[in-house]
């Protein structure tokens, strides 16, 4: 009997100690923060674009934490399973989510109730801008040419389409024109159907086809943007081309580093210092370049505004196609 | 020829000698595990070599990206659950081939012939890399489609008896592989509103759980009957048998290399096709097919090991990945520095030389290792019930667990194992669901891609059948095979020949 009071007191007081050590324990976090190794979670599969950033820059971060950062790739459902995973985990900055754009249309399209919303941003690292390319002995010499063409007649040009809902699928929707959308699965296998003369044009980012422009297989006939590239000057842009676009613009997908809305200030302030610092390095910055793909840097109001306008300016435009769902039913208002 | 000292270059380098041989080794055991497969190993290799050299990286990555395609094998010929799904097709033959006794020599034989496969592969892609290119970017959306019927027709070689249970649990093995997003609309197929169900079904999880968990349960279901095959007989396979299968390999070798050329499909489409292409042309297999024919090893064997050189075609030349393995290898090389595409093969033609030599030398390394491994591996085979069910049933789990380190894939390959079992103790062959999930995809997306591409009107659709080069030969190629099952066909010939 004697032993089982013993017990049940010694019960007790481990007992209190416990929960004493976690209060220390919740108010400590923040300041300790990071106690043990972070994981980041990519939405996509290893090798893409939204990977060979988040791996890019998940490496320079880790040094500033001091704390190792474990990649993860949970693909699936344009990215809603792994949104939905980080969604899941306790709001303390332990797991990451390093994603891409496609957050903003899970509720239009339907995948997922959980948008960029639910979501803190830590930084908006880099943009990308779409090309319209076709091959380079093509009979169109602008983007009005091909543009003329298809409104003469309709469904006549055969565009590379990676999904209602991809560069191809927004940018077509943007320009309003009925081409005949040849689906592929990615930009890779699209651009071999361009190469290899099964459609007539691609929309894709320029990254991916910036080197078979250089190589004098593809041309250019627009960037999708407002300005001219510094690096490319002789490359038109839509924005200039056809000025109806520009409204629009600049569009293009988006590459971040997200925590579930709800963890404590401190530790996003901490993230948002260690991933900036990342991001400005050089090495970072010359990833970049090589890449073709464009500095953002945003984080806190500057992202969120960013954000908010690329969501109204999609969503509306597919949904103008029936490509997503009414956006004033979520309150996402028009441009 | 100073090109040609690049391909040397891992050779004479001891760093990338070593490097090579690690990664082998660690790909053989890698890939023998079910569930791991090579583009989980290359994706984990992206992240531990993320701070070395180039050269380094991608000569691990390569010897990781062979040992790994070779040791599928294995498990697929030991266990019949294939280690990767490149296996898949190794298991017809490799399987009957152990429970005979015989595991030594078949794999014995899948490593000669996987090496062979392998290097024919990579001198293919040292010599005719541009043509190869050029003939991967002829193909269309119409032309993938035939390839997946070609596949498809495979389905009479595995229906064990009744063509129609075999037919019927394909249909159900495509409409498998159509769960998830639809591709092209992005519509929600048989999902019933649930995400888990959104991501689609994985065909390694569907391989874990009718292959693994469904042998598990059939074991246990009749544990007294369950034997141990006393293992005999030697390893090597007798230079006689080498040279009689020589023609064949060279042949599902070449179908190995096209194949992997082709974006978007991989070794297990060139394994089962190479299957499929032994089937028809050997007419006096060593043993019929289906119990441990010594062609139905080696034609697998070559022609996935030969499409590693295939698949690194348009990766080096174009930029553009061959397979799952090569669309991480494109991002390893992204991390470091390089841009893949039309350029590299201009600005950085050594790389091109480098990864040649080390996918060569990775086979040599091959030759070595796998027959290291065998006298334990075989022993496999005679490990007792009691201790070999609970270890594939927990390889089932990790494997499952680690696609994407979701539990939901492993209640989904326990949930395959029940079926597995159901289809099997009604005598219904599972390996046709396998070949309906792994077609079923391309099947859909391509046929609705060419009439799409086709404005949706069925002339202009019809019409390409014939008047593109490349569709006319697939197209010829089905017409032949089909005509000549067809049993008038078969009588004309006897009379003729009579």
């Amino acid at each position: 009997m004697n032993d089982r009071k013993r017990f049940v007191g010694w019960l007790g007081r481990a007992g209190a100690c416990l929960l004493v050590a976690a209060g220390i324990g919740g108010a400590a976090q923040a300041a300790d923060y990071p106690e043990r190794d972070i994981s980041a979670v990519i939405p996509f599969s290893p090798g893409g674009g939204t990977d060979t950033v988040a791996r890019a820059i998940a490496n320079l971060a880790e040094q500033e934490l001091g704390r190792s950062i474990i990649i993860q790739n949970k693909p699936g459902a344009t990215g809603a399973t792994a949104t939905e995973y980080v969604h899941q985990q306790p709001a303390d900055g332990y797991t990451l989510l390093m994603a891409a754009e496609n957050q903003n249309l899970y509720r239009t399209t339907g995948l997922s109730q959980l948008s960029f919303h639910d979501f803190e941003p830590i930084l908006l690292a880099a943009e990308a801008y779409p090309l319209i390319v076709v091959q380079n002995d093509a009979r169109w010499k602008t983007i009005s040419e091909l543009l003329g063409e298809i409104d003469k007649s309709p469904k006549s040009l055969k565009v590379m389409n990676t999904g209602p809902v991809g560069i191809s699928g927004v940018v077509t929707a943007m320009l309003g024109k009925s081409f005949n959308l040849v689906p592929y699965k990615g930009e890779g296998l699209g651009l071999a159907g361009l190469l290899g003369g099964h459609v007539d044009a691609a929309i894709v980012s320029m990254g991916a086809a910036r080197q078979y422009v250089e190589t004098g297989k593809l041309k250019v006939l627009a960037v999708v943007a407002n300005e001219k590239v510094a690096k490319f000057p002789d490359w038109p842009v839509l924005g200039k081309e056809r000025p109806e676009y520009q409204k629009y613009l600049p569009w293009g997908p988006y590459y971040g580093v997200y925590v579930k809305k709800g963890t404590p200030q401190p530790v996003v302030a901490k993230l948002q210092a260690a991933f900036k610092k990342a991001w400005s390095t050089d090495k970072f910055q010359k990833f970049l370049e090589a890449n073709s793909i464009f500095p953002l840097g945003l984080s806190g109001e500057a992202a969120l505004k960013y954000q908010n306008r690329w969501e109204s300016v999609t969503n509306w435009l597919l949904f103008e196609v029936k490509a997503a769902s009414d956006p004033s039913a979520f309150g996402i208002p028009k441009i | 020829m100073e090109m040609l000292s690049n391909f040397v270059v891992p050779f004479l380098e001891p760093r990338l000698l070593g490097l090579v041989a690690l990664g082998t080794f660690a790909g053989i055991y890698v890939g023998a595990i079910p569930g791991l497969t090579v583009t989980m190993a290359t994706a984990l290799l992206l992240s531990l070599t993320y701070s070395w050299e180039m050269l380094d990286a991608l000569a691990m990555i390569m010897g990781v990206y062979t040992g790994g395609v070779y040791g599928g094998a294995r498990s697929a010929m030991l266990l019949n659950i294939p280690g990767a799904p490149a296996s898949v097709a190794t298991t017809f033959d490799g399987y009957p081939l152990a429970k005979r006794g015989e595991a030594g020599l078949g794999l014995g034989l899948a490593t000669v012939m996987s090496v062979t496969g392998g290097l024919i592969g990579t001198m293919f892609l040292v010599f005719f890399a541009p043509l190869i290119a050029d003939f991967a970017l002829a193909f269309s959306h119409r032309d993938y489609f035939l390839l997946a019927l070609m596949g498809l027709m495979l389905l009479g070689a595995l229906s064990g008896g009744s063509f129609l249970k075999a037919l019927f649990v394909a249909f159900l093995g495509v409409n498998i592989g159509l769960v998830g997003l639809d591709t092209i609309t992005g519509t929600p197929r048989f999902t019933y509103g649930t995400l888990a169900l959104a991501q689609g079904i994985n065909i390694v999880v569907a391989i874990l759980g009718l292959f693994g968990f469904s042998e598990v349960l059939m074991q246990l279901a009749n544990r007294r009957k369950s034997e141990v095959v006393a293992q005999v007989g030697r390893l090597f396979p007798p230079l006689r048998l080498v040279v009689r299968l020589l023609p064949l390999v060279v042949r599902t070798s070449v179908i190995g290399v096209f194949v992997g050329a082709l974006p978007g499909v991989g070794g297990e489409i060139a394994a089962l096709l190479g299957y499929d292409h032994a089937k028809r042309t050997v007419k006096q297999p060593s043993r019929p097919f289906g119990e441990g024919a010594f062609e139905g090893i080696a034609a697998p064997e070559s022609a996935n090991n030969a499409c590693i050189g295939g698949a690194l075609v348009p990766m080096l030349t174009l930029g553009i990945p061959g397979d799952a393995v090569t669309a991480v290898i494109i991002g390893a090389l992204v991390i470091h520095g390089l841009n893949p595409g039309p350029t590299l093969m201009i600005n950085t033609p050594e790389l091109f030389y480098v990864v040649a030599g080390s996918v060569f030398l990775a086979h040599l390394m091959l030759l070595v290792f796998g027959f290291l491994g065998i006298e334990f591996f075989r022993r496999l085979v005679t490990v007792p019930p009691g201790y070999l069910l609970p270890g594939i049933t927990l390889l089932t789990v990790i494997g499952a667990y680690a696609i994407n380190n979701d539990v939901t894939d492993v209640v989904w390959s326990f949930g395959f194992g029940v079926i597995g079992f159901l289809l099997r103790i009604n005598r219904v062959p599972v390996a046709p669901m396998v070949l309906g999930i792994i077609l079923g995809p391309l099947l859909d997306e391509s046929f609705r891609g060419a009439l799409i591409a086709a404005n949706n009107d069925p002339g202009t659709f019809l019409l390409g059948f014939v008047s593109s080069p490349v569709s006319l030969v697939l197209s010829t190629v089905i017409l032949l095979t089909v005509l000549a099952n067809l049993g008038v066909f078969k009588a004309l010939r006897r009379t003729g020949g009579g």
